[in-house]
C-alpha cells in the first residue's frame, strides 16, 4: 500500500514542481507549485510525521503559496518576452541528475535507519525546541526579525 | 544548562541584537521627514551607539570563561572562537565609521542595523560547531548582506548586485542544506566533533561525498572561489561601498574559520591527497583544483578592469585561492596560516574599500579614470591606497608579504616530498600578475595628472570636508597593516595560542 502511495505521491510532486517551473502564466506556476508543496507534506504524513506535514500545510500552502499568488497580483506584469529555450541550463541539470543517481544506486543505506512505528509528539517536539534547541530556536526568530526589516527596507517607498 | 547560563555565554550576541533594535528606534524616531535623507544628527548618533554596542560586546567576549560547550557544540566558547569574534567585531567598528562617512543614504538607522545583524550573523557562525548553528548563521549573514547590497535604491547597479547576490547565495545555501541534510543521513549528528569519528568508520559512499561535496559549495560561494565567483564583481561594483568592504573582509573571515572547522573537524577523515604524485579521492584535491583555478581566473580577469572596485573583485577572488592553500595544506600549520592570512586581508581590504568610499564620493564613481592625481589632491588617502595595494601584491615589509610567505611555506612542507609545490608554484605566479595591476592603479594615483586640473582651492576643499574620524580610521587600518608586516608574530603567536 505504502510504496503504491509513495509512487503515487512522487509522481504528484515532480509533475507539479516541472509544471512550476515551465508554465508561462505565472498564477498556473504558482498554483502548480502550491500543489508540489502539498505533495511534499503527504511524504510527512507517510514517513509518519504528522506535526511536519501539518506545519508544512499551514506555513507553506496556507501561507507562503498565497504570498506569492497575492504578489503577483498587487504587482505590474512584466513584458511576456520569450527568451528562447535555455539549452545549457537543461545540460547542466541533467549532469546533475546523472550524478546524483549514479551516487544513489552505488550507495548501500543510509547509515540512520528511521525507527518504525515510533511517534513523536507535539509535546516533545515542543519541549525539544524549548530545552536542547532554544538557541537555535531563538536565532532563527532572529533570522526572521532580520528578513522582515531588509523586506520593508527594499520596498519602502522614498518620498522624493 | 539553564537559560541564564545561556544568557551569560551569549552575551555577546545579545548585545550586539539589542544595539541593532537601539539604533534601528533611533531612525525610527527622529529620521522620518519628508525628504529622503537621514538628517546628520539622526545618522551621527546612530553610528555612535552602533560603535558603542560593538566596543562593549568584544569587551564582554573577553571576559566570557575559557571553555564552554552548549548543546552539543551549537554555542562553543574557546580561546580561537572568541578571537575570531572579537576581530569580526573590529572589523563591522570600522565599516560603522566608514559607513559614516559615505553619501546619507535614507534609512541610515535601518542600514547599520543591519550591519550589526549582519555581524551576529557571523558571531554564530564563529561561535558554532554544529551544522544547524552554522546554517543558520549563513543565512543570518547572507539575508542581512543581500539586503544592505541593494540599499542604495536610487542607483541601479545596487538593485542589481542585490539581485544577483541574492540569487546566487541562496542557491549556494539550497545545495549547502541539501549536503548537509545528506551528511546528516549517514552520520546520524550534526555535530561537527561526532561526524569525524563516524567517518572514519565507514568506506565513504558516493552519496555521502555528493553531500560533503554539495556542503562545501555554500562557503565557496561566500569566499568567493572560481566557478562561484560570479556574484562577486556585481555586488563589489554595486553595493554601497562600506558594504562592499564589509562583505570582503568580514563575512570572508568568518567563512574561512567556519569552513576550515569543517573541513578539518568535521571532514577530516576523508581529506584526501591533492600532492603531485599521489593523489587521493577526497576533499582536498577538489579544494586544490578550485584554488588553482581562482587563482588564475581572478588574475588574469582582474588585468583587464577599469573600474577599481571590480579590479577588487577579481583579485578578491584569487586570494580566496591563495587562501585555501592553508586548507589543503592542512593541519594546525595550515589552518592557521589560512585564519592569519584571512584576517591580514581583511584589514587591508576595508581600508582600500575605505579610500575607494572617499574617491567616490568626490568624482562621483571609483573607475581607474576618477583615481587620476589623486596624490595631488590628498596625499593621505594616495599614501593610504599605496600601503594597502601594496600590501595585497604582497610586497615587504608589509602584511601581505608574511602573509603570504607563512602560507605558501607551510602549503611546501605540508605533502611529503613537496607535493603541493605545484600549486604553490601557481599562486607565486598569480601574485606576480597581481604586482602588475596592483602597480597600474598606483601609477594612476601617484603619476597621471587629473583630466580637470584641481587647483588649490578643491584641495583644501577636499581635505577639509571630507570627515575626521573616517580619514584617522584609514591611517589605523594602514599603520596596522604595517605593523603586522613588521612585528607578524604577535597575531600568529595568538593564533596557534589558541588553538589550546
Amino acid at each position: 500500500m505504502n510504496s503504491a502511495a509513495f509512487f503515487f505521491i512522487a509522481v504528484l510532486t515532480l509533475s507539479a514542481a516541472v509544471a512550476a517551473a515551465c508554465l508561462r502564466q505565472l498564477v498556473h506556476a504558482a498554483l502548480s507549485f502550491a500543489v508540489a508543496l502539498v505533495g511534499v507534506a503527504a511524504f510527512y504524513f507517510l514517513l509518519g510525521a504528522e506535526f511536519v506535514g501539518l506545519v508544512q500545510v499551514f506555513v507553506y500552502v496556507g501561507a507562503v503559496a498565497v504570498l506569492i499568488v497575492f504578489t503577483i497580483l498587487l504587482t505590474r506584469h512584466g513584458t511576456d518576452e520569450n527568451r528562447g529555450f535555455n539549452w545549457s541550463g537543461v545540460v547542466i541539470a541533467l549532469a546533475v541528475l546523472a550524478a546524483l543517481l549514479w551516487a544513489i544506486m552505488r550507495t548501500p543505506a543510509l547509515y540512520v535507519a528511521a525507527q518504525p512505528g515510533v511517534t513523536v509528539t507535539v509535546r516533545q517536539i515542543g519541549e525539544a525546541l524549548m530545552s536542547d534547541y532554544v538557541w537555535p530556536l531563538q536565532c532563527v526568530g532572529l533570522l526572521l526579525t532580520a528578513a522582515l526589516i531588509g523586506a520593508l527596507v527594499l520596498v519602502l517607498e522614498e518620498k522624493r | 544548562m539553564s537559560y541564564l547560563e545561556l544568557l551569560r555565554l551569549a552575551a555577546p550576541e545579545a548585545i550586539v541584537v539589542l544595539t541593532a533594535f537601539v539604533v534601528l528606534t533611533i531612525g525610527l524616531v527622529t529620521g522620518r521627514r519628508e525628504a529622503g535623507d537621514t538628517p546628520a544628527a539622526t545618522a551621527g548618533l546612530g553610528a555612535l551607539v552602533a560603535a558603542l554596542g560593538l566596543a562593549i560586546a568584544a569587551a564582554t567576549i573577553v571576559r566570557l570563561p575559557g571553555h564552554a560547550t552548549l548543546f552539543h557544540g551549537m554555542l562553543v566558547v574557546s580561546p580561537l572562537n572568541s578571537l575570531f569574534q572579537v576581530i569580526v567585531l573590529v572589523l563591522a567598528f570600522f565599516t560603522v565609521i566608514l559607513a559614516r562617512g559615505e553619501r546619507l543614504l535614507p534609512n541610515k538607522g535601518e542600514y547599520l542595523a543591519m550591519i550589526l545583524l549582519a555581524t551576529v550573523g557571523l558571531m554564530l557562525l564563529i561561535g558554532s560547531e554544529e551544522l544547524l548553528m552554522i546554517f543558520i548563521g549563513l543565512e543570518l549573514t547572507g539575508l542581512s548582506l543581500y539586503v544592505m547590497t541593494a540599499f542604495d535604491k536610487a542607483s541601479q547597479t545596487s538593485a542589481e548586485a542585490g539581485l544577483k547576490y541574492f540569487l546566487f547565495g541562496s542557491m549556494a545555501s539550497a545545495f549547502t542544506l541539501f549536503g548537509l541534510s545528506l551528511i546528516y543521513g549517514f552520520t546520524g549528528t550534526t555535530s561537527l566533533a561526532a561526524i569525524g569519528p563516524r567517518l572514519a568508520e565507514q568506506a565513504l559512499p558516493p552519496l555521502l561525498f555528493v553531500g560533503i561535496v554539495m556542503t562545501l559549495i555554500g562557503f565557496l560561494f561566500k569566499i568567493a572561489a572560481a566557478p562561484f565567483h560570479l556574484w562577486a564583481p556585481d555586488a563589489y561594483q554595486g553595493a554601497p561601498v562600506s558594504t562592499a568592504g564589509f562583505i570582503a573582509s568580514g563575512s570572508k573571515v568568518a567563512s574561512f574559520i567556519v569552513l576550515g572547522k569543517i573541513l578539518l573537524i568535521g571532514f577530516g577523515p576523508v581529506s584526501g591527497s591533492a600532492d603531485w604524485h599521489g593523489l587521493i579521492a577526497g576533499w582536498t584535491p577538489i579544494l586544490a583544483v578550485l584554488s588553482a583555478l581562482s587563482i588564475l581566473i581572478g588574475n588574469l580577469v582582474a588585468l583587464v578592469q577599469k573600474n577599481v572596485r571590480r579590479l577588487l573583485a577579481y583579485s578578491a577572488v584569487a586570494h580566496g585561492g591563495y587562501t585555501l592553500l592553508g586548507l589543503i595544506a592542512g593541519g594546525r600549520a595550515g589552518f592557521s596560516a589560512t585564519l592569519f592570512y584571512t584576517t591580514i586581508y581583511a584589514v587591508t581590504l576595508v581600508g582600500a574599500f575605505g579610500v575607494v568610499g572617499f574617491v567616490r564620493r568626490e568624482n562621483g564613481g571609483d573607475d581607474l579614470a576618477d583615481f587620476a592625481g589623486l596624490r595631488a589632491r590628498s596625499p593621505l588617502l594616495a599614501g593610504c591606497m599605496a600601503i594597502f595595494l601594496l600590501s595585497l601584491a604582497g610586497l615587504p615589509p608589509l602584511a601581505g608579504f608574511f602573509g603570504k610567505f607563512y602560507l605558501f611555506s607551510t602549503a611546501l612542507r605540508a605533502g611529503a616530498n613537496h607535493g603541493l609545490l605545484w600549486l604553490v608554484a601557481l599562486a607565486l605566479f598569480g601574485s606576480l600578475i597581481s604586482l602588475y595591476y596592483y602597480l597600474i592603479v598606483l601609477k594612476v594615483i601617484f603619476l597621471d595628472e587629473n583630466a580637470q586640473a584641481t587647483p588649490a582651492v578643491a584641495r583644501y576643499d577636499f581635505e577639509m570636508r571630507a570627515d575626521y574620524l573616517p580619514k584617522m580610521t584609514l591611517l589605523v587600518l594602514a599603520g596596522a597593516v604595517l605593523l603586522l608586516g613588521i612585528i607578524p608574530g604577535t597575531l600568529v603567536a595568538r593564533i596557534l595560542a589558541s588553538f589550546g
